[in-house]
């Protein structure tokens, strides 16, 4: 006779209806300052934050998406998306020149933003006691794809440059 | 003029670098993560390197620790986004002679590669 593997009721309720992680407001604080300082340093630009919301559910990306790992005390995706004209103005700022075509190396430049951006916060969070480390970024071309932040909430900030909005997000829960 | 080995996992932080150096008429060469760069360390012996540290295949402090390990008078600075007291001390007790955080000026990158080419 086959045992039959059976789920406990009570993991199954779990399964089904997961506790819902919500990043807390104050793990956010250091990623817009830190937005703010590199982005106002690098691009020249005020930077003025918009209403911030809550998201759940996969994401779905802008045309352009930097999206960089963030682990240690605080575990998740800091996540920057834009429109490939606000791209192309930011990578031609930081080069000096115009750029008119999304080539590799104006990917690597977003994704060179986002690390910074990121790697920037990660250092105010461990100043602040939450030791908290970056993983190299990933850039994402196309707008529509899905990207999963595995449960987490999503705090959203659109961040408004002379160059366009940049949409931060911020998936992240902490580890004890 | 001295050779600088510029150690970066994206293009766009090799070519911004690498025009300001070359632009003070530094010779340039480039790494594209920490095992190329002790690659190519070994293999041309630059004057100084500059060395980003979240990097795949082996990340800028193990690097460091390589390219001191082969070479201990190897000059070398961190150029990181990495800013965190603990990488900083790690780095510095690893050999590295300087520690800029992105984002910079360009006069501190130059400010850098003369303080360790002294």
């Amino acid at each position: 006779m086959n045992p039959q593997l059976a789920i406990p009721p009570e993991v199954e309720r779990v399964l089904a209806n997961p506790p819902r992680l919500v990043p807390k407001a104050e793990h956010l604080e250091p990623f817009l300052e830190a937005a703010r300082e590199v982005l106002e340093q690098e691009l020249g630009t005020v930077v003025e934050r918009g209403r911030l919301t809550l998201a759940e559910g996969n994401h779905t990306t802008q045309e352009i998406t930097a999206i960089v790992g963030i682990t240690g005390r605080l575990t998740g995706l800091a996540i920057y998306g834009m429109s490939e004209a606000t791209a192309l103005s930011i990578v031609g700022r930081l080069l000096g020149q115009p750029m008119d075509t999304f080539d590799d190396l104006a990917m690597s430049g977003i994704a060179e933003l986002g690390n910074v951006i990121t790697g920037r916060a990660a250092t105010l969070l461990s100043d602040a006691g939450l030791e908290s480390n970056i993983a190299p970024p990933v850039t994402l071309v196309g707008a529509g794809a899905r990207v999963s932040t595995a449960g987490i909430q999503r705090l959203v900030v659109p961040l408004a440059t002379e160059l366009g909005v940049i949409e931060a997000q911020l998936a992240v829960k902490g580890t004890g | 003029m001295p050779t600088i080995l510029i150690v970066d996992d994206a293009a766009f932080m090799r070519m911004r670098c690498g025009r300001l150096l070359a632009d003070e008429g530094y010779q340039v060469l480039e790494a594209e993560n920490g095992r190329d760069a002790v690659t190519k360390y070994q293999a041309h012996r630059p004057d100084a390197v500059l060395l980003d540290i979240t990097m795949p295949e082996l990340d800028g402090l193990a690097a460091l620790r390589e390219i001191k390990a082969f070479d201990p008078q190897a000059r070398v600075a961190m150029v990181t986004a990495m800013g965190q007291q603990q990488v900083v001390m790690d780095a510095l007790q690893a050999g590295a002679k300087d520690f800029v955080v992105k984002p910079f000026q360009p006069e501190r990158v130059l400010a850098a590669v003369q303080k360790i080419l002294r």
